[in-house]
């Protein structure tokens, strides 16, 4: 397994090399190309020299004449060093000094030919008789020799080498810009769908803070690439779904299914992890309420367990709505409620519950009769010193419900 | 069909050099002089055919199974192709030769019709005698085919109301004003034809067009 960023790192390393033995390559070989199409040119030229002093030659002869001509070529073309003519049996050189060079080089020259001489590049022509008409056999008359200097050639390949060296930069400076500024905007999109992915994780597990969490939603906003915002939308959705479930997860494991209140579990967690903590710190007063249903058997055995459902989800009902947002209810057993008032004196709690205790009397199941439940109320500071097992008020709380059960139920007892 | 086909691009392309190369042929086809010396000097052969030779006569081509077909008419030939066009009974022909091409001047250029007008290095030297003439016919020769030398001529002749007459197909482009030329498409078919036959003469007359 390897990162994208040393990935990427590699691959232009490698792609760096090639470009740079490529372009070793191309200009080995086209430096070579163009040294070769400069003495195609110096043979061109020469022959065009060449059917020039041909005619010279024919027309006029003149030794003189073809010196000051041969004079006039060399100073006029700065690469010629020298031309040598042999033509029926006569011969011309300028300058003079290459006369014995000029010969050796060029012996029995069969057809055109241009070949370097150590600062020369020598031009080899052999001169045949020209003819007005292709049916007369062309015979050699003798040879043409023209000798160039390098310094321009290599002037020229120099200019040729600088131009390529100039162009292979500048392609590559482009590519280089391009790929970057292609690369920069997807690295930015990795990094940032890196960092949403990290927190990602952060907040799945619970451990994000809130500013993260708002981060996650601003990374995903901030993807620039179409193909990325399609992947950071999904995973800002599975995130939404994972987190989703996990709260039904945990809305099912601390929630009685058929009430909605909530089950024992969650009155352990809520007691132990939440209430007794606080309580301890600050001692405020407490009540508890445990509720049962009168005569809830013979409602099942008589209108079955459907009837028997009903009413408990009507009685849960009325509990949730008469108690304010702090108030817990639990379904404490069967048909047994058990609400935990934090911040409520013993009276208010009762209040409360006779509230629900009236509202739920008045309720019509279709049964023929009232459908009704009992109470114990217990609280601190009245009836017990200390909190710290919730268990002992619960079960102050249970005794007062058997009691308001002994009284001839539907009735709710706080002494 | 298609060695015919291969023969006239080679003749349009003056493939000489190429004929050199089938040496182990039976029958050999050879385009130009150096492809006849040569065969002439080294092969042995059961025919052989030659063509764009200017004057096979100069070699010993007067062998069994050798024949070849002229390469431009023979000036007579011209002559009286000229005469025919033109509606003339009997014109006398100055034609500038060399000194050197004399003697196959001579053979190939009867006094009936021709007279010679011989020059040294130049044809320049021979204008005075050519404008006592009304024609002229330009003769294969190579020193009065030299660019500048026949551009003289021509240029001459054009101010002194000359008409010039060759049996050369490429004098056209100089303003030579009747040229009969070979047709190579009739040319590769005679060669053909000569593959299979034995006629009399050794060398056959040059196909033109007409």
């Amino acid at each position: 397994m390897t990162s994208l960023r040393s990935y990427i790192i590699k691959r232009a390393v490698v792609i760096g090399v090639l470009l740079l033995a490529s372009t070793f390559l191309f200009n080995y070989f086209s430096t070579k190309e163009v040294r070769d199409i400069y003495h195609r040119n110096l043979l061109y030229l020469s022959v065009l020299l060449e059917k020039n002093f041909q005619f010279f030659l024919e027309l006029y002869g003149n030794r003189e004449l073809i010196n000051y001509q041969l004079s006039e070529a060399v100073s006029k073309i700065p690469e010629i060093e020298a031309i040598y003519i042999s033509y029926g049996g006569r011969e011309f050189v300028f300058p003079e000094k290459f006369l014995r060079v000029a010969k050796s080089l060029c012996r029995d020259a069969d057809e055109n030919k241009a070949f370097t001489y150590g600062d020369f590049v020598v031009v080899c022509l052999p001169v045949k008789e020209e003819y007005a008409s292709v049916f007369l056999e062309s015979k050699r008359k003798g040879t043409f020799i023209v000798l160039f200097n390098r310094s321009q050639e290599d002037r020229f390949v120099a200019g040729w080498l600088a131009g390529v060296l100039v162009l292979t930069f500048l392609v590559a400076s482009l590519g280089f810009l391009v790929i970057s500024s292609i690369w920069s905007e997807i690295g930015e999109n990795f990094t940032r769908l890196e960092k949403l992915i990290t927190l990602v994780e952060k907040n799945i597990s619970g451990e994000a803070t809130e500013q993260e969490k708002s981060k996650i939603k601003e990374l995903t906003r901030n993807l620039s690439i179409n193909e990325f915002k399609e992947v950071g939308s999904l995973i800002y959705f599975l995130m939404e779904r994972v987190k989703a479930l996990n709260e039904e997860v945990e809305r099912l494991a601390i929630t009685d299914p058929l009430t909605s209140l909530y089950n024992r579990n969650y009155m352990k967690i809520f007691v132990e992890g939440k209430l007794l903590p606080i309580w301890r710190r600050k001692k405020f007063p407490l009540s508890v309420a445990l509720l049962d249903l009168d005569n809830f058997k013979q409602i099942n055995d008589t209108f079955g367990h459907q009837k028997g459902d009903e009413v408990l989800r009507k009685w849960a009902q009325i509990v949730k709505e008469e108690l304010r947002g702090g108030d817990v209810p639990i379904r404490f057993g069967g048909e047994e409620f058990l609400i935990i008032f934090p911040y409520t004196t013993k009276k208010n709690a009762l209040n409360a519950v006779e509230r629900i205790r009236k509202r739920f009397i008045e309720v019509d199941f279709g049964i023929g009769r009232r459908v009704s439940f009992s109470g114990g109320v217990a609280g601190y500071p009245d009836d017990v010193d200390d909190l710290t097992f919730l268990d002992d008020l619960i079960k102050i709380a249970d005794e007062r419900l058997y009691k308001a059960k002994r009284q001839g139920k539907n009735r709710v007892i706080a002494d | 069909m298609e060695l015919e086909k291969n023969l006239l691009e080679l003749l349009k392309e003056r493939g000489y050099l190429i004929a050199l190369s089938g040496k182990e042929c039976d029958i050999k086809l050879v385009i130009g002089t150096p492809a006849l010396v040569e065969s002439l000097k080294r092969d042995r052969f059961s025919k052989l055919i030659y063509t764009f030779v200017l004057f096979p006569e100069k070699f010993p081509v007067n062998r069994e199974n050798v024949y070849g077909i002229r390469i431009f008419p023979l000036p007579e030939r011209t002559v009286k192709a000229f005469m025919k066009k033109k509606g003339l009974e009997k014109v006398k022909v100055a034609v500038p030769v060399s000194r050197k091409m004399v003697p196959i001047a001579k053979r190939y250029l009867p006094e009936e019709y021709f007279r010679l007008i011989v020059f040294r290095s130049t044809p320049t030297e021979v204008f005075n005698r050519l404008s006592r003439y009304r024609y002229v016919y330009i003769f294969p020769d190579p020193k009065l085919l030299r660019f500048v030398n026949l551009l003289n001529l021509i240029n001459f002749g054009k101010e002194n109301d000359l008409v010039f007459l060759t049996g050369l197909g490429d004098l056209k482009r100089y303003g030579v004003d009747f040229v009969q030329e070979v047709s190579y498409e009739k040319l590769a078919a005679e060669m053909v034809k000569l593959i299979e036959s034995k006629p009399k003469e050794k060398i056959l007359p040059c196909p033109v067009k007409e």
